[in-house]
């Protein structure tokens, strides 16, 4: 026991979820504070429990399933356990999950703490047939096991029994080896491994091994997880989604364009003319940022509804085992698996999918990914791919812009072909481990939060990137290049932006696309591909040739440029738009990476090749379409 | 990789769940789910849904249009 004047300090450690809070509120009842753990902001529960003739101070530690600490709570409790000031450590373990309450009871004698064992649930685990032995759980730990519930007390006073007797002659598991704690991963995986065996045992002297019954889980994983059956259900589910968003945001689409340029262009029109604004004012509110970054945001919709399917696949724990079957087939290609979860983040966006290469383990394969993520059609193609789509293919958008994301597919494993045979041969292929969830349907808040932000943030950046990018076009679009105009009364073709598009939209001829409006497009692309659109839409505005949509001039421009293979050429566009140079911003996390050389020559690849390709795309399609 | 731990592991580098490694094995669910957890906590297994949690898209604006991203 310890010096009567100290009072023994006793901390409550197990799972989240255990009945451990509960079990503190009944012991203490109101002797209770809370203070924060030393050194940190997080708060814990200190009591004081009456065990026997004497007061302990019962310390009520956050729950958690591993002194491995993941999280600043978890790390108070992994402290608290390591530190030798505290005397006892009660442990809760829940009897309808033994095993993993026993292994964190393992870890905290493997720290040297004496233990006493509260057992809770085992009237929800004997309707279950779990119901533990506790007299054989406590032969097989070797210290006292008491059956304990904090809502009615049972066990309370056997709990303090077993404590007072523990204090006076500090009881330890059997079977476990204190010993400190180090940082080393071979270490720390031998204790786990060692410890693990320990609880196999254990748990088998108290409860019968229950392995869990076949689910519908299962089921649908012994279908999904086939390579040659999840690679299709997989291009099929993207399919689906495609065609059900193309063909619910199409109307919302074209009234969200008809509200911007319609409705809204006239009330900001007639605004600034009662407000006697010049000219210039208006041509850059209307012409301008309007024009550029309304027909971005009547895209709004249609993310949204792409949001929504990819968040229902994300939280149904389908989109996890796409990354198992697709990590096969990489291996297959000797490439490397656990590069899937970056490159399915480059679905979404290419900059933070640069930024979760830090999955993987060895420099060279971070590389290799890294290069690979500007070939992910991220969200900001998309709207490219679905206004060509829906212009030139109306029929079969969803088709051709599911049929993108398969061009995306092949261009990585194509470009990851070539680069490992070549400047990357040198990278190791690893497997890749998923602990992948039970399939479950998502909360509908949770969704409608999750759609609600990205939607949200999407607008925010047509705010603010799209908005300077307009700007800053507009002003080459109002300084003449010839023909001796005054500024802002230039004709677009003739300003410093038409010139220089004009006098790259040659190159486009062998795509059918030799346009300046087009070149200008893909040139502002560079710095953000939702600036593509934007560009086009400003371009055509300030034109001023009709009231036209911005579908049916574009569609007027290539038909003329592609001598009537409207298609083909719009495939074209879609292939470049799909594999040209990345965007500023990936271009930027791509050099802090892996630094100019690296950067500058795949971008360069990546222009060559595209270009290639799209060439040869339309001369091929012209002979068919 | 040895035990139990190792069997476990063995299964889920196979690309099966936890529950499906633990029907496999003839172990109780919540062994599995606790190697598992305690694999991702020595950095040898992924969550499903770890790689998206290094950005936080409401504070970058680059990572506005991701739909994988974290919250």
């Amino acid at each position: 026991m310890t010096s009567p004047a100290r009072t023994a300090s006793v901390l409550l450690v197990g799972n989240p979820n255990v009945g451990k809070s509960t079990a503190f509120n009944y012991l203490t009842r109101a002797r209770q504070r809370v203070v924060n753990a030393p050194g940190t902001t997080v708060e814990l529960a200190e009591g004081s429990w009456r065990v026997g003739d004497a007061d302990v101070t019962l310390v009520d530690l956050p729950g958690t399933y591993s002194l491995i600490a993941r999280s600043p709570d978890e790390q108070v409790a992994a402290d608290a356990v390591a530190d030798p000031s505290h005397d006892l450590a009660v442990v809760v373990l829940d009897a309808t999950a033994l095993s993993r309450g026993l292994y964190l009871l393992g870890q905290v004698a493997t720290a040297g703490r004496p233990v006493v064992a509260a057992v809770t649930m085992a009237d929800l685990a004997a309707t279950r047939g779990l119901r533990p032995d506790i007299g054989g759980l406590a032969d097989a730990l070797g210290v006292p096991v008491v059956e304990i519930n904090g809502r009615t007390g049972l066990g309370a006073e056997a709990l303090a029994d077993a404590v007072r007797a523990a204090l006076e002659t500090p009881a330890h598991v059997t079977g476990i080896d204190p010993h400190s704690h180090t940082d080393s991963l071979h270490d720390n995986l031998a204790c786990a491994q060692h410890l693990f065996d320990w609880v196999e045992r254990v748990a088998d002297a108290a409860v019968p091994a229950t392995p869990p019954r076949r689910t519908l889980t299962d089921r649908l994983d012994a279908v999904l997880l086939r390579p040659w059956l999840g690679i299709p259900a997989f291009l099929a589910v993207v399919w689906a989604v495609f065609q059900l968003t193309t063909v619910v945001a199409t109307p919302l689409m074209d009234g969200a364009a008809w509200l911007v340029s319609g409705p809204l262009a006239s009330a900001v029109s007639s605004v600034l003319d009662v407000a006697r604004a010049p000219a210039w004012l208006t041509s850059l509110a209307v012409d301008g940022l309007l024009s550029g970054v309304g027909t971005v945001l009547s895209f709004l919709p249609l993310m949204a509804i792409m949001f929504a399917a990819v968040s229902v696949l994300e939280g149904s724990g389908y989109l996890a085992r796409v990354a198992v079957v697709a990590d096969r087939a990489m291996r297959a290609l000797g490439l490397d698996g656990r590069a899937m979860l970056p490159l399915i983040v480059g679905f979404g966006c290419n900059v933070p999918a640069l930024s979760a290469t830090a999955v993987l383990p060895h420099a060279r394969q971070r590389l290799l990914t890294g290069l690979l993520v500007p070939l992910t059609t991220c969200t900001a193609r998309l709207a490219v791919y679905l206004l060509l789509a829906h212009t030139f293919f109306p029929g079969q958008a969803g088709t051709v812009v599911f049929l993108m994301y398969v061009a995306s597919i092949a261009l990585v494993i194509g470009w990851g072909l070539i680069a490992r045979r070549t400047v990357l041969r040198d990278v190791v292929a690893g497997p890749l481990v998923v602990a992948l969830p039970d399939y479950q349907l998502p909360h509908p808040r949770a969704l409608a939060l999750g759609v609600w932000t990205r939607v949200w943030s999407f607008a925010r950046k047509a705010g603010s990137v799209i908005v300077i990018a307009v700007v800053i076009l507009w002003v080459a679009q109002a300084i003449p290049a010839r023909g001796g105009y005054t500024p802002t009364e230039v004709p677009v073709g003739d300003s410093i932006y038409g010139v220089v598009s004009e006098s790259v939209s040659p190159a486009l001829a062998p795509m059918g696309l030799d346009d300046w409006r087009i070149s200008a497009s893909l040139i502002s692309g560079i710095a953000a591909k939702e600036v593509v659109i934007g560009a086009l839409a400003q371009a055509y505005a300030l034109e001023g040739a009709d009231d036209a949509t911005l579908g049916d001039q574009l569609r007027a421009t290539v038909d003329e440029t592609s001598g009537g293979h409207a298609g083909a050429a719009a495939l074209a566009l879609m292939i470049f738009t799909l594999s040209y140079v990345p965007c500023f911003a990936t271009l930027a996390e791509q050099r802090r990476l892996y630094g100019w050389k690296w950067t500058a020559g795949a971008a360069g690849a990546q222009l060559v090749g595209a270009y290639l390709m799209a060439v040869a795309v339309f001369q091929v399609g012209r002979l068919l379409l | 990789m040895s035990g139990v731990f190792g069997a476990v592991m063995e299964r889920l580098t196979r690309g099966e769940s936890p529950r499906a490694a633990a029907r496999a094995l003839g172990i109780p669910l919540d062994l599995a789910q606790a190697v598992a957890d305690e694999a991702e906590r020595l950095g040898l297994v992924i969550r499903a849904n770890a790689a998206c949690g290094t950005c936080v898209p409401t504070s970058s604006p680059a990572c506005a249009g991701c739909p994988f991203s974290g919250k």
